[in-house]
């Protein structure tokens, strides 16, 4: 009984929703942002025929043009109609390059999986993921409210 | 004799009583008041964009809303049917999901639709099969940081603009903004959350400090903030059908910049809460936006 209680809590606990933040690092910040927040959705909707074509929503640092994407991992999304070449281009739109033992894991989870999780997608090594209250303290949102 | 007094005793039980869904129908029937269409009803037809899940035009003949639902993220118009939301539709495409909107639908002729190609920041309207109400009407949920829906940029507003909504806010955050029109963190020309309005030229403003605010969950109804041109009392409020106070407009410039329901530019003001409805106006007198467009919100709404 009491380990019931305990998964069902764990389960409610990995269920919250929680936004983590990745500071994009590019010369063009927002297009890569972009560029990742799409492929991101291309793994669901391959055909860009919807309205919806992006994943993650961003931010713009209050004082600079810095961006960040706002990832929340605990989220899944359903696998598209995607063919490996598609998964391929996928690591290489969002990762740029991984070792082949990497990138095979991946293509494998994707091939073997109809619900995607985010974050067995998302490599924490490759995409640096913080709180809010980090980026805070390095000035973001700190918005001019306009008053 | 006997038999006859016993169906009469039957049928009025079952009138007095409610409960025959025949006698509902014919008491529904008798009761029912003709749909008002109120862009239709409203004398000076000025208005610039229209949002809602009730017909608010009778010639208007497009969808309602688009919606993805998060099964297969594919996405569908939802039509009206007897001028409200074909939710029936609606949960058929979605079914045991959650569905978001994708785009609402500019009821106006001017086709400035609100849409957010972006899944994470699309509002919700079906939470895992079960459309999102609020105080018995189908309303959409949004949920905080990001959730936005932006029209294209556009200038329609010279003189005035007046923003008129029926939102309820369900957590008090920092910055609940309302339907704005800014540039990054400036009005062009309105800015309005939590418990200010800002009449603005894109770079300066003035504002007004709401009588009432916005930004608590108790201030459900239907809201209006005007701006316009420099002058004394240029910055406006109200609230379900009352005066909210006023202000000194020194700053008031239409530029060309999206209408964004539930956020501003800069995404620092999102909404937490409930939308149900949603007009711009380059012009309409204090009369006809109280006792017209007001009291029918607060009679349809329940506010």
């Amino acid at each position: 009984m009491a380990i019931k209680l305990i998964i069902i809590l764990l389960f409610s606990f990995t269920a919250q929703s929680q936004d983590l933040y990745y500071v994009v690092k590019s010369a063009d910040a927002e297009a890569r942002a972009k560029n990742i927040s799409k492929f991101f959705y291309k793994l669901s909707r391959p055909d860009e025929t919807d309205v919806t074509r992006y994943l993650f929503g961003y931010v713009r640092h209050a004082e600079n043009d810095s961006i960040a994407l706002q990832i929340d991992t605990s989220i899944t999304i359903p696998r598209g109609n995607i063919t490996q070449a598609m998964v391929d281009e996928w690591v290489v739109q969002v990762y740029q390059s991984l070792p082949n033992n990497i990138r095979n894991q991946l293509r494998n989870y994707i091939a073997n999986n109809s619900i995607l999780r985010l974050s067995a997608l998302v490599l924490v090594d490759r995409i640096k993921l913080e709180t809010k209250e980090q980026l805070e303290a390095r000035g973001w949102f700190n918005y001019n409210i306009g008053l | 004799m006997k038999k006859l007094l016993l169906i009469v005793t039957i049928f009025f039980s079952l009138y007095s009583s409610g409960q025959s869904p025949m006698f509902k129908l014919i008491a529904k029937r008798a009761s029912a008041a003709p749909y008002t269409y109120i862009l239709d009803s409203l004398t000076t037809d000025t208005a610039q964009t229209a949002y809602s899940f009730r017909k608010l035009r009778e010639g208007y003949s497009g969808s309602c809303i688009r919606v993805r639902e998060s099964g297969g993220n594919t996405e569908q118009d939802i039509n009206f049917v007897d001028n409200f939301l074909d939710t029936a539709s609606m949960k058929t495409f979605v079914g045991a999901n959650s569905g978001y909107i994708v785009t609402i639908y500019d009821q106006t002729t001017n086709a400035r639709d609100a849409t957010n190609s972006t899944a994470g920041e699309q509002p919700r309207i079906i939470n895992a099969g079960a459309v999102e109400y609020d105080n018995g009407h189908v309303a959409a949920r949004w949920l905080g940081a990001g959730y936005k829906l932006s029209t294209t940029a556009y200038t329609a507003y010279p003189d005035s603009m007046t923003s008129n909504f029926v939102m309820r806010v369900v957590s008090g955050v920092s910055f609940n903004a309302s339907v704005t029109k800014t540039t990054t963190n400036r009005g062009y020309p309105l800015d309005a959350w939590t418990q200010r309005v800002f009449s603005s030229n894109g770079t300066s403003s003035t504002s007004l400090l709401m009588t009432t605010s916005f930004n608590l969950p108790t201030s459900g109804g239907t809201w209006t903030a005007k701006v316009k041109t420099a002058s004394a009392d240029g910055i406006k409020s109200w609230f379900n059908g009352s005066t909210n106070g006023s202000a000194l407009s020194a700053y008031y410039t239409d530029g060309s910049v999206p209408l964004i329901i539930g956020s501003r530019a800069d995404g620092a003001t999102s909404f937490n809460g409930y939308f149900f409805e949603a007009i711009t106006f380059s012009a309409i007198s204090e009369t006809e936006l109280l006792d017209g467009l007001h009291a029918n919100q607060m009679n349809y709404y329940g506010y």
